[in-house]
């Protein structure tokens, strides 16, 4: 029966090779993308769940309520390391880790920069990163101890590391008295957590350290839950631990969030998970799945229109003894072959398309052909395919009474025309909203990328200062303004475009008692301003000329505001200790993500505290100016390495799955308009074979080629015209939802609807008359003889 | 074996009812090779339907052997239709995209017959009906004829009861349908049921038995 099914489709596939074509590449165009996101959404998936016990596993997270709501802090108390397991016997095993800069391991002379974090012991045993030398359990017994990855013992020790590297010595960050207590496995590409070596977390807190370590928020706690208990329940129960230890937290709670969860729902909003990346992975499936059915619709609308081709065949089926569902199971299994073969072809699509889609992805990805995993997709895809493709067909060719098949075809019983329509608006005005949302979008992110941010953010070049130039900065500063090429060098607490620090301690003379105001501070030198290029408002800026300003403040036009001054210069601020005047008002600059509004701004002059160098650079001399610096950084260095970054790069980079969603969705919308097209394509072609009669008769009868192409592109153009009636209003509301999420956005662009409109229609019309006037200029002689 | 008692058909078109058979009943016996006769539109393929279970009636009872059809769940009747009835068209009504092996094994195969049984089976009706040579040619490939000498084998190489032909020669010049009508002669001396529809007086004369429908009803029954 199977074979029997098999040549039936297969012949049929051939004989309608224009049809097949179609339908093949549709699916293959749809399928080779939906691959390709599928992958990218399984292996995000995948992230951070390779922990034995994984499902057992919390991070804990402090939820605190402020004016603009709870905010969620990922870091707690260290001193909750001891606490909770002494007072929750339901807590199996606990640990914590957090962050540390990119360090250089120095052994000999060879030097190897490094990412990694400090941890606890705890650490290891709660999480599957195999210790494959030294004592697992004990890592960090002995003071100064270290344990690295074995790539870096690898680049440390050469390729023969095996029982080398334990117990050498190491130089961190010039510091020579470093001791490898371990060697773990490279930590594997599926875990968000990222690191190449690990130091002690204790060490970092020793008991004598911090006078009030409850008010230390620094750890990133984990922990184990035993496999009797109720994490919900232990949850309640812990929520106040650090309020009970720490009266000025009292409205704190702490919160539990199941590990695995933690690199998908990253966001919190109001004290409650509010997506992250998860939205992502879902905005891309969805969009995915939106091709796929594009695709299938393709194949739903050509199989039906051309029914009363198949129905003849159906009566003479069921006349024979077909049931109605091995005829299902037939045109199923037809779908199945189209879905096949369309897949095979995706599959080596999408294999040589990976390098392109990993780059626009931001992602490793493989397609390897020897892992189940991936054949378990595939299959899935496929049958999916085929089920969504075929169903409607099968169940509709298969409903066709054998009475009246057999009586003559009478074809306005094969209906179905509908619905055709129904799909083709459908169709079409998805494709549409893809393209308006993929020009929205691109015109946000090329606001963001163009936006004057109050500050000139182009050729400026920023570092850590070096330890050996914090003694005398000035120096320092006149060597690197020798180099020829820097224009300005100014020293900072942070890159201004994404200041992190913020406090809400300030007082200021003609404060209102309970006018408590939330500041970003920025602590900064004289020549701030000068190399940002930040006009002033109101007032001067710092001067390195008056000892009055050993201590002394500007702030932002927000500030001004927000505190409500008319007149803030030469007030006294106050704050973390330090007093001094307001000297200037600077202009507005963006301190953080567009997202966000400009809040209110201190500026502090204090050079000593600063710790990076910002250098403004000459356009286009910037090779040999970072040449010069490095030479420069070396002299200073006493160790440490060259990191450097340029402003705007690392403004970019804060918007970019913003800009991979406008790279992404470009791909997305074209695909969708070329699917769908060629589906017009397609049932247009059906069209014009089913009407060639009448064709030949207008055409004896007079009709010219025009009016002919006419009237067969009326109906396909309508429908056109009503899937944009859908697609615009509908992507208006929802691109407009999307920009809310900016502080600082584009009006959603009218001509993104034009221009969306107008390509969904020239390119319909550009197909569908191809078919008409291909119908319209065959010979009606010809055609009616035919007949 | 075919007992239609009071059997009505009728269509409803713009909420006037036409009749196709009104009140019609008939009995045929295993065995028989009944002609049904009668001028165009009298009703002779709806009547043909209905026997071979591929229509119903609007009411009046019909019996096959002892099942009464008319009260029978459509899948139930799907399987009488299956296993006991054999059809032949005027227009042949061969699948193009299948071969003449194919068309010819597509019935055998709804049926679930093993594989070496298709194969003998198809095998002894090809060389019956000497269209071995043509086993692997398309429809479109074939002589009207020809097509219609694979429609009756194709009908008959289930070994149904009963043969269904509805104006089987309607199409052939004379001498393609005495080939087929010698072969019906055959299949119903070798103990096959058959009904068939002419409009040929000649070939009414292979059966034997005439039923003439007119309007809806039987107008004359003559056995020869
Ligand atoms: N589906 C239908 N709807 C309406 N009328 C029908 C339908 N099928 C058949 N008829 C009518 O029933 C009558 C009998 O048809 P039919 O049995 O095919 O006649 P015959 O085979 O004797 O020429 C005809 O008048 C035909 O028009
Ligand atoms: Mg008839």
């Amino acid at each position: 029966m199977l074979t029997n099914y098999l040549k039936m489709a297969l012949r049929n596939l051939l004989r309608q090779r224009g049809y097949s074509l179609i339908n093949i590449l549709g699916l293959s165009v749809g399928l080779t993308v939906s691959l390709l996101i599928l992958l990218w959404v399984q292996d995000e998936l995948k992230i951070d769940r390779f922990h034995a016990g994984g499902d057992r596993l919390y991070r804990i997270l402090a939820n605190l309520p402020g004016e603009t709501g709870v905010s969620t802090w990922e870091t707690t108390p260290y001193p909750l390391l001891d606490y909770l397991p002494e007072n929750y016997p339901e807590i199996e095993d606990i640990g914590a880790y957090d962050p540390t800069n990119q360090k250089e391991f120095k052994i000999d002379d060879r030097g190897y920069l490094a990412d990694g974090i400090f941890a606890t012991a705890g650490f290891f045993r709660l999480l599957s990163f195999p210790v494959l030398e030294g004592d697992g359990a004990d890592l960090f017994a002995q003071p100064n101890s270290v344990a690295i990855s074995s790539d870096l013992a690898g680049k440390l020790f050469g390729n023969g590391w095996q029982g080398k590297a334990v117990g050498k010595s190491v130089t961190i960050n010039g510091r020579p008295d470093y001791r490898i207590s371990g060697v773990f496995a490279d930590v594997p590409a599926h875990s968000s957590l990222d690191f190449d070596f690990v130091l002690s977390l204790d060490e970092q807190h020793p008991p004598d350290m911090n006078g009030f370590p409850w008010g230390n928020f620094d750890s990133r706690i984990l922990l184990k839950v035993g496999k009797e208990a109720d994490a919900a329940v232990l949850a309640e129960k812990m929520k106040k631990a650090v309020s009970e230890n720490n009266e000025y937290a009292e409205d704190l709670d702490l919160i539990l969030q199941p590990f695995e969860r933690m690199y998908l729902h990253g966001a919190f909003e109001n004290g409650r998970e509010a997506g992250g990346r998860i939205e992502y992975v879902r905005l891309f499936g969805l969009a995915a799945a939106f091709l796929m059915l594009i695709a299938c619709i393709n194949f739903m609308n050509l199989a039906t229109a051309r029914a009363s081709r198949r129905a003849k065949e159906v009566g003479v089926r069921k006349t024979v003894g077909a049931g109605r569902g091995a005829l299902v199971a037939q045109f199923l299994l037809e779908a199945a072959l189209v879905s096949a073969i369309s897949l095979t072809l995706a599959v080596v699509l999408s294999r040589s398309l990976l390098p392109f889609f990993q780059e626009l992805s931001g992602k490793e990805l493989a397609i390897d052909l020897s892992s189940w995993e991936l054949w378990g997709l595939i299959a899935v895809v496929g049958l999916l395919t085929a089920l969504v493709a075929g169903s409607y067909p099968a169940f509709f060719l298969s409903s066709f009474r054998i009475a009246n098949v057999i009586k003559g075809d009478r074809s306005s019983q094969f209906g179905g025309s509908q619905l055709r329509r129904g799909l083709v608006v459908f169709q079409f005005a998805l494709s549409t909203l893809l393209v308006v949302s993929a020009l929205v979008v691109r015109s946000q992110v090329d606001f963001i990328r163009n936006k004057h941010l109050g500050l000139n953010k182009e050729n400026v070049l920023y570092f850590r200062t070096p330890p050996g130039a914090s003694e005398d900065l000035e120096t320092f500063r006149t060597e690197l303004l020798r180099i020829p090429g820097v224009q300005r060098v100014t020293y900072a607490d942070a890159n201004p475009l994404s200041i992190g620090s913020q406090t809400g301690d300030p007082k200021w003379e003609g404060m209102a008692p309970d006018d408590g105001l939330l500041f970003h501070v920025m602590i900064a030198d004289e020549y701030f301003l000068q190399t940002m290029e930040i006009p002033l408002a109101d007032g001067r800026d710092f001067s390195p000329l008056l000892s009055i300003d050993s201590m002394s403040f500007l702030i932002n036009e927000t500030a001004a505001r927000a505190m409500k001054l008319d007149d803030p210069l030469g007030r006294r601020l106050e704050f973390w200790g330090v007093s001094g005047p307001i000297v200037g008002v600077v202009k507005d600059f963006h301190l953080s993500s567009l997202h966000t509004s400009i809040s209110p701004l201190i500026i502090a002059n204090m050079p000593s505290e600063t710790g990076m160098s910002l250098l403004r650079i000459e356009p286009g001399r910037t090779d040999e100016v970072l040449a010069a610096t490095r030479k420069l950084f070396g002299a200073f260095a006493q160790g440490h390495p060259f990191r450097y970054d340029f402003l705007d790069d690392r403004y970019l980079e804060m918007y970019r799955s913003e800009q991979r969603t406008s790279a992404l969705s470009k791909w997305f919308a074209l695909v969708a308009l070329f699917i769908s097209c060629l589906g017009l394509l397609g049932l247009s072609a059906f069209i014009a074979e089913q009407k060639t009669k009448e064709i030949g008769i207008r055409k004896v009868l007079g009709a010219s080629v025009f009016q002919i192409t006419a009237m067969l592109s009326r109906e396909f153009l309508k429908l056109v015209l009503l899937s944009l009636f859908i697609a615009l209003p509908l992507g208006w509301y929802l691109m407009d939802r999307w920009l809310e999420d900016f502080a600082y956005r584009v009006n959603v662009p009218w001509w993104a609807f034009v221009l969306a409109g107008s390509l969904a229609l020239t390119l319909a019309i550009f197909t569908v008359s191809f078919q008409s006037i291909k119908a319209a200029l065959t010979d009606p002689v010809k055609s009616l003889k035919r007949e | 074996m075919i007992t239609l008692s009071n059997l009505e058909r009728f269509y409803t078109n713009a909420s006037q009812k036409t009749y196709v058979l009104r009140d019609l009943s008939l009995k045929i016996e295993e065995g028989e090779f009944v002609t049904i006769m009668g001028p165009s539109g009298a009703g002779k393929s709806t009547l043909l339907n209905i026997i071979g279970m591929l229509d119903q009636p609007d009411r009046g009872e019909y019996h096959f052997f002892d099942e009464p059809v008319h009260k029978l769940k459509e899948k139930k009747r799907q399987e009488l239709h299956k296993y006991y009835m054999g059809f032949v068209f005027q227009a042949y009504y061969l699948i193009d995209e299948l071969t003449v092996y194919e068309n010819i094994e597509t019935p055998l195969l709804y049926r679930k017959v093993k594989r070496s049984e298709r194969q003998s089976r198809i095998a002894d009706i090809l060389d019956r009906f000497q269209i071995v040579a043509k086993k692997d040619l398309f429809p479109h490939q074939l002589s009207g004829g020809q097509q219609q000498l694979v429609g009756v084998a194709r009908a008959i190489v289930g070994n149904p009861k009963l043969l269904l032909a509805d104006e089987p020669t309607g199409n052939l010049h004379s001498s393609q349908g005495e080939v087929i009508m010698d072969l019906f002669r055959q299949l119903h001396r070798d103990g096959m049921t058959i009904v068939q529809v002419t409009h040929n007086e000649k070939y009414a004369q292979y059966g034997t038995r005439v039923v003439e429908l007119e309007d809806g009803f039987v107008r004359q029954d003559v056995a020869l």
